[in-house]
């Protein structure tokens, strides 16, 4: 297998960052009791690393190539920035996944520990969104309070907790959330997938 | 389809589009010219035949303005707190998030292929764009299918982690199998070899196109000035 991007691995890229954005983002959201909490916020990387691991772990076995992971990865932040987010969370990525990339170069792209790696660092960079709220302050509050309600206690709590210690515990967090959805992946992996021939 | 598609934008219309709306999220903008921008992209809905969208848009939208307007005075009632959240991040994406629901919805796979091409985008993007278009709504289609066979045999939500096993294999198990085939339908039609491509399907900018993006650019601008 040769080691360039061919167009069915593009094709392969697509389809899964679909799934991957519609369980990390959609379902995340529908619980939306978690996320409407500024604490519930914090730990929506965690949560999102948890569920999605299946997907990404297939995909990273599928596509073992230079960069494949990394515009998987990219996707995410520059899809969020065209709908309106920061670009802050697009640099935020491009840090996490450039060190997701070399780790997986590094384990050959065969290695799962390196896989599981890079995957927690994904998950670690969900937390971009966050960056916000130190880099474009007012962008982002404008935009929360550009919901036609004043959440003022809500913006108020997010003022409060969202400080660099805190930013800190949110990535490690995830982090945590991707080698735990990592290793969910492997059993699944085991389990369904190798019986049924897709690997 | 029908080369006198002319009430439909070309896609690079509907992308500036919802470029200026997202970037404009940063700003607020009068509630009327809000709502007229819904009603002005659901007429464009309207005229590309989707009725049903343009209509369950509309009552949407109104029903979610008016709903925040009521619950605001219960913010004190911690569910009820949330839900007014939730409904409040929906409204803040509801304008830019409408603009690309009338992209993917209404673009052709192959005059979206055609646009990214025009504005010279390297193959590593266009190719996952283009899967990502045609996926979305073919993935609708498989969940519907999958709950049905999950009804079928009697598998429910009573036992979540196993709920969610048996949905998330199916799903992607047939989604490795579409990778599969548009991958062998795209190499049939000789997507991997760099020549120049004919094209069937052109993509022409007509008055249509202005009137989309003039249009929204006049109704926010209006909106800013009486913010």
């Amino acid at each position: 297998m040769s080691n360039k991007l061919r167009v069915k691995d593009l094709i392969t890229i697509g389809i899964f960052f679909v799934l991957y954005y519609i369980v990390s983002v959609i379902i995340a959201s529908l619980g939306g009791i978690i996320v409407s909490n500024p604490i519930g916020l914090m730990c929506w990387p965690t949560i999102a690393g948890i569920l999605s691991g299946t997907v990404v772990i297939l995909f990273m076995v599928k596509v073992p190539k230079p960069f494949a992971f990394f515009i998987f990865g990219m996707l995410h932040s520059i899809i969020s920035s065209i709908l309106g987010y920061h670009f802050i969370t697009v640099v935020f990525s491009l840090v996490f996944l450039t060190i997701a990339e070399l780790i997986l170069r590094k384990g050959e792209y065969k290695s799962f520990k390196s896989m599981a790696i890079a995957y927690g660092l994904l998950s670690a960079s969900l937390s971009g969104f966050l960056m916000q709220m130190f880099v474009a302050k007012e962008h982002y509050i404008a935009m929360m309070s550009a919901t036609g309600n004043d959440r003022t206690e809500f913006i108020a709590t997010l003022e409060r907790i969202v400080t660099p210690g805190t930013m800190v515990i949110v990535i490690i967090g995830g982090f945590i959330g991707g080698i735990i959805g990592a290793y969910i992946g492997k059993a699944m992996l085991k389990k369904h997938f190798e019986r049924a021939g897709i690997i | 389809m029908d080369k006198s598609d002319f009430l439909n934008p070309t896609p690079i219309s509907k992308i500036i589009v919802v470029l200026i709306l997202s970037f404009g999220l940063s700003f607020a903008i009068n509630e009327t010219y809000a709502m007229l921008i819904v009603v002005f992209i659901s007429i464009f809905f309207l005229a590309n035949s989707r009725m049903k969208t343009a209509i369950s848009t509309i009552i949407f939208y109104v029903l979610l303005i008016i709903g925040l307007k009521i619950m605001r005075d219960y913010s004190d009632y911690f569910i009820l707190n949330n839900i007014l959240f939730l409904l409040g991040v929906i409204k803040l994406f509801f304008l830019p998030l409408l603009a690309s629901r009338f992209l993917i919805s209404t673009s052709e796979v192959s005059s979206l292929i055609v646009s990214f091409e025009k504005m010279r985008f390297p193959k590593v993007i266009v190719i996952p764009l283009a899967v990502m278009f045609r996926y979305f709504p073919a993935f609708q289609d498989d969940r519907k299918h999958i709950k049905m066979a999950m009804k079928m045999r009697g598998i429910s939500f009573r036992n979540p982690i196993r709920y969610l096993e048996y949905i998330s294999v199916p799903i992607l198990i047939s989604a490795s199998n579409i990778g599969n085939d548009i991958s062998m339908s795209a190499e049939t039609k000789c997507i991997s070899d760099p020549c120049e491509k004919t094209r069937y399907y052109e993509v022409k900018f007509g008055t249509i196109d202005f009137i989309y993006v003039f249009g929204i650019i006049a109704l926010y601008a209006l909106g800013r000035i009486y913010a």
